[in-house]
């Protein structure tokens, strides 16, 4: 038993000690730890692999001095992971790797917030919306498709993902065709479009370019491309701009610090990045998913981003009518079944009774392990002293007495601590408090 | 679909390890499968999708399987799955047949899990060819549906199955509202912006529960019976249980496909149509081979069906299903029909690593049983702190963020209060997890008809599903009254 207390030990000694050696002494400067770059999507999407693409080639050419950490904060459009960026401190160790995302979540009205809360580092690589529709559809370009819509209006299924730029596109094409209008349908993302085009559940939606060019031979073909100019992979569909519609729908990675990071912090961080985008993994990695490798910084950038801010502020997006709120009568039926079991259990008693609960120990139980996550969130104790602290503790409120089982268990408590805290800082690369 | 974990020696490891913990945990009585392929989804992050979904597949099918040793030996059934092979597998064991008999679990489940091995492989692909034709208010109607059969079949009162799925929907509500994309429900914290995730409330549900549960009784009184011989499997004796066999893992496949019903429902029906139609149905509850051999192959085979309409259309099948597909969203895999299109590969892992983990399990079993049986004896004081320091880390590292892990904790006090109130869990997380599709489809299909119900009853497709569902509610209110309510308390396998 000793022996696993002492390899605990051993263990919690090594990983701090190589704690330590890593954080520099000298305030102020950038970088003196590691840099952190938020996404605010989940693993595997556009935006994390694009970003793990640079991280690779960042730390393959050694282009920053502190390693680069690429952290997942996904969840509501986006805006979860903005808003952690936005409240971190400008200091260029948190920045974030957004989207568009920044727009729409502004214009859509989930956050009050866009690219004004945050000082714009770079914008890096561009890919562009292609209209589809079915192999056996009517229409060849998008002069017919919009003639079709405004003569017929709102009998278009138009899909597209809510709040994002594919529904954007839907609302520009609208009013680039004059007196049109699609059936807007929140299909969704772009392999769940792809499904309901084939299914004959809408008639036409966008997909990017990467997207279509996978989908390719599934029964669905390119009516137009919303870009400035052909793509030479697709030089026989025509573009908006050629037949009179001025759209033209980008797809852009932005680079954001918190308001108010160092300019020379900002400068450093976009030489990083334009150093990256320079290398021939980037390069590579970019043509696979037809992306044209677009680089803006500074004035550029600034010019790039009030006009993209126009295309989104023109758009009003029609707030949906007659869809039913469930939340209401979700919470009725639960009161109503609620109250149904209670006066089922008061009339009919049920046969066989538990032995008498001991709610005492639960509560211990819950004390303890509000004590341990306060003392993380709160007070700011490192995980592996809280956690080492707590596994024994828990053990003797629910019944741990004999001095061999404590020690047992305190043992299991600093393996199991500096173990999972090794594992996932190092390997895995998660932040634990 | 046979070969792709074969083709990666990483995955064959990773098969044997997710089957070896699944045996081990499964065979622990108060820890159960829910529980430990919750807590390994986060520990997932860093694998690619593949190795991911191999690892919970395999430890699915172990913690189905590894219950029933000390179902066998100890009378102590290590999750549901195996209560029922309690009531014939501990007489045989008692009665010095102990090695018989865990000789014949240990094959019924193989086989079990073969047969819907087989029939997953051959039925899920076209289920996704034909999806096509299911639009949004097919899917709509598929979610009903599977409201109606959990709640139908889940618990013995009907009244506290259909709580536990409003409850479940109504958690679900909170964050962005996928027709609208507007916040509801937030009451101004940001932080539910994205609603309740599904992981810290599944650990919260199934593991720290547990955490909160005083330990008194349970593990006292162990009534034990030692193995005696070599635990074989004779060919020549599985020749006079094939149709038993292939009953019982036709009943549990079907019982699987079925969506929210776990393995100890498909256990019982088996056992009760096998004493049905046996010839010697008052030897059944004494130890006989049919009844371990229908209740072990059933719960095998619910496993292979469960995965049907997981892999084919994104619909969970049962409360491990449902796990499985916040794997597929923390993966940046899209579960639905389009799986099959996009990410043929996982598909493939998902189908073979379910086949080799039921080798797996059946060369690990042999092996250890003697040695699992002694595990039902771990120390509550020893195992309970490190199952909660694993549930704090599992629901912090989702997100990187404390809010997950005081959900975590709020819906382990409500797990804690709804099975001390009777309540099963799995309509609740089966409502959950597929509220947000209903609620998408609703408003997808709303938008195209503009504004309109009535496709949902003139579409074919969605007409049938609903009558399908109607049918499938009578007849699980019918077979409430004719199979005895008190074997089944909780579904969770």
């Amino acid at each position: 038993m000793f022996r696993i207390i002492l390899l605990g030990a051993l263990f919690g000694f090594v990983t701090t000690s190589c704690q330590d050696h890593k954080i520099k002494p000298e305030r102020g400067e950038f970088p003196r730890k590691p840099v952190k770059i938020v996404v605010p999507f989940g693993p595997g999407g556009d935006s994390d692999t694009f970003t793990r693409i640079i991280q690779k080639s960042v730390e393959d050419h050694d282009l920053l001095p502190e390693p680069l950490v690429v952290v997942n904060v996904p969840g509501a459009g986006g805006t979860i992971g903005s808003r952690r960026v936005r409240n971190a401190p400008p200091d260029g160790h948190m920045i974030l790797n957004l989207h568009e995302g920044i727009f729409t979540s502004k214009y859509a009205g989930r956050v009050t917030y866009g690219p004004e809360a945050f000082q714009p580092i770079a914008a890096t690589a561009e890919s562009n919306l292609v209209i589809c529709v079915r192999n056996d559809s009517p229409f060849q370009e998008l002069n017919g498709l919009l003639k079709a819509a405004a003569e017929k209006p709102d009998s278009i299924l138009f899909g597209m993902a809510p709040g994002t730029p594919t529904h954007f596109a839907g609302r520009r094409l609208e009013s680039a065709g004059g007196e049109t209008k699609f059936r807007m349908v929140p299909s969704g993302g772009g392999s769940k479009r792809r499904h309901d085009l084939i299914g004959k559940h809408i008639d036409v939606t966008p997909f990017s370019l990467s997207e279509f060019i996978g989908f390719k031979g599934s029964g669905i073909r390119a009516i137009g491309y919303l870009g400035p100019e052909r793509h030479p992979d697709l030089p026989d569909v025509s573009t908006g701009r050629e037949l009179g519609y001025n759209v033209v729908m980008p797809h852009v990675h932005y680079w954001w610090a918190p308001k108010s990071t160092p300019p020379a912090v900002i400068e450093q961080i976009a030489d990083m990045l334009e150093a990256a985008m320079t290398t021939d993994y980037v390069r590579k990695k970019l043509a696979e998913t037809k992306t044209a490798p677009l680089f803006l910084r500074g004035n550029e950038l600034d010019a790039h981003l009030a006009a993209r801010e126009e295309e989104f502020q023109d758009v009003a997006l029609v707030q949906y009518q007659g869809l039913p709120d469930p939340a209401v009568p979700i919470l009725v039926l639960v009161l109503g079944t609620g109250v149904w079991v209670l006066v089922r259990s008061f009339t009919k008693k049920e046969k066989n009774r538990e032995p008498p609960f001991d709610w005492r120990q639960s509560s211990l139980t819950l004390v303890i392990l509000a004590g341990y996550l306060l003392s993380m969130q709160v007070i700011d104790l490192p995980y592996p002293i809280a956690t080492m602290i707590f596994i024994p503790v828990l053990a003797v409120a629910i019944g741990a007495r004999s001095p061999h089982a404590i020690l047992k268990v305190t043992g299991a408590g600093i393996a199991i601590s500096w173990g999972s805290f090794f594992i996932f800082t190092k390997f895995l690369v998660i932040d634990l408090p | 679909m046979i070969f792709e974990v074969l083709s990666q020696p990483s995955l064959i490891m990773l098969v044997m390890l997710g089957t070896a913990l699944g045996i081990t945990v499964g065979s622990i009585p108060g820890l159960t499968g829910a529980m430990l392929i919750s807590l390994t989804l986060p520990l997932t992050f860093s694998m690619d999708g593949q190795s991911a979904l191999a690892l919970l597949v395999a430890m699915y099918v172990g913690s189905v399987s590894g219950g029933l040793i000390t179902a066998t030996l100890l009378k102590m059934p290590g999750t549901p799955a195996s209560i029922i092979t309690t009531l014939d597998g501990y007489p045989m064991a008692s009665s010095g047949r102990a090695s018989r008999a865990l000789g014949l679990g240990i094959g019924a489940s193989f086989i079990g899990g073969l047969i819907s091995w087989a029939v997953l492989a051959l039925v899920a692909k076209p289920i996704a060819e034909f999806s096509t034709l299911l639009g949004p208010w097919e899917f709509f109607a598929l979610v009903v549906m599977s409201l109606v059969l959990v709640v139908g079949v889940s618990g013995n009162s009907l009244s506290k199955g259909l709580l536990s799925c409003f409850l479940g929907i109504l958690c679900a509500l909170p964050g962005t509202a996928p027709g609208t994309g507007e916040l509801r429900l937030t009451f101004g914290f940001s932080a539910m912006d994205d609603g309740l995730k599904l992981l810290p409330v599944l650990i919260g549900l199934f593991a720290l529960s547990r955490v909160f549960l005083p330990s008194s009784s349970k593990t006292n009184q162990v009534i034990s019976t030692k193995i005696n011989g070599p635990i074989t499997l004779k060919l020549r004796e599985w020749k006079s249980h094939w149709l038993n066999l292939l009953r019982s893992s036709a009943i549990g496949t079907g019982i699987g496909i079925l969506p929210g019903i776990g393995a100890n429902i498909g256990s019982l029906i088996a056992y009760s149509t096998s004493r049905a139609t046996s010839k010697h149905p008052e030897k059944f509850g004494t130890g006989c081979d049919d009844g371990i051999i229908a209740s072990e192959s059933a719960n095998n085979a619910t496993v292979g069906g469960a995965l049907v309409p997981l892999v084919a259309l994104g619909i969970p099948g049962s409360v491990i299903d449902a796990i499985l597909l916040g794997a597929f969203v923390i993966h940046g895999l899209q579960p639905g029909p389009m799986l099959f299109t996009n990410d043929p590969k996982i598909v493939g892992t998902i189908i073979s690593s379910y086949l080799w983990a039921n080798f797996a399990m059946l060369f690990l079993m042999l092996l250890s049983a003697r040695w699992v049986a002694k595990l039902a004896r771990i120390q509550h004081h020893t195992l309970i702190p490190i199952v909660a320091a694993f549930c704090v880390l599992g629901s912090f590292a989702l997100a990187n963020r404390y809010f997950d892990v005081w959900v975590m904790i709020s819906f382990g006090i409500a797990g804690l209060l709804l099975e001390r109130w009777r309540i099963p869990l799995a309509p609740l997380v089966i409502g959950f997890v597929i509220a947000p599709l209903g609620e998408e489809s609703m408003a997808t299909g709303l938008m195209s008809s503009g504004g309109s119900w009535l496709p949902l009853l003139t579409r074919p497709n969605s007409l049938a599903f609903l009558i399908i569902a109607t049918l499938l509610l009578f007849w699980s209110l019918r077979q409430r009254n004719t199979i005895s309510p008190t074997k089944n308390s909780n579904s969770s396998a």
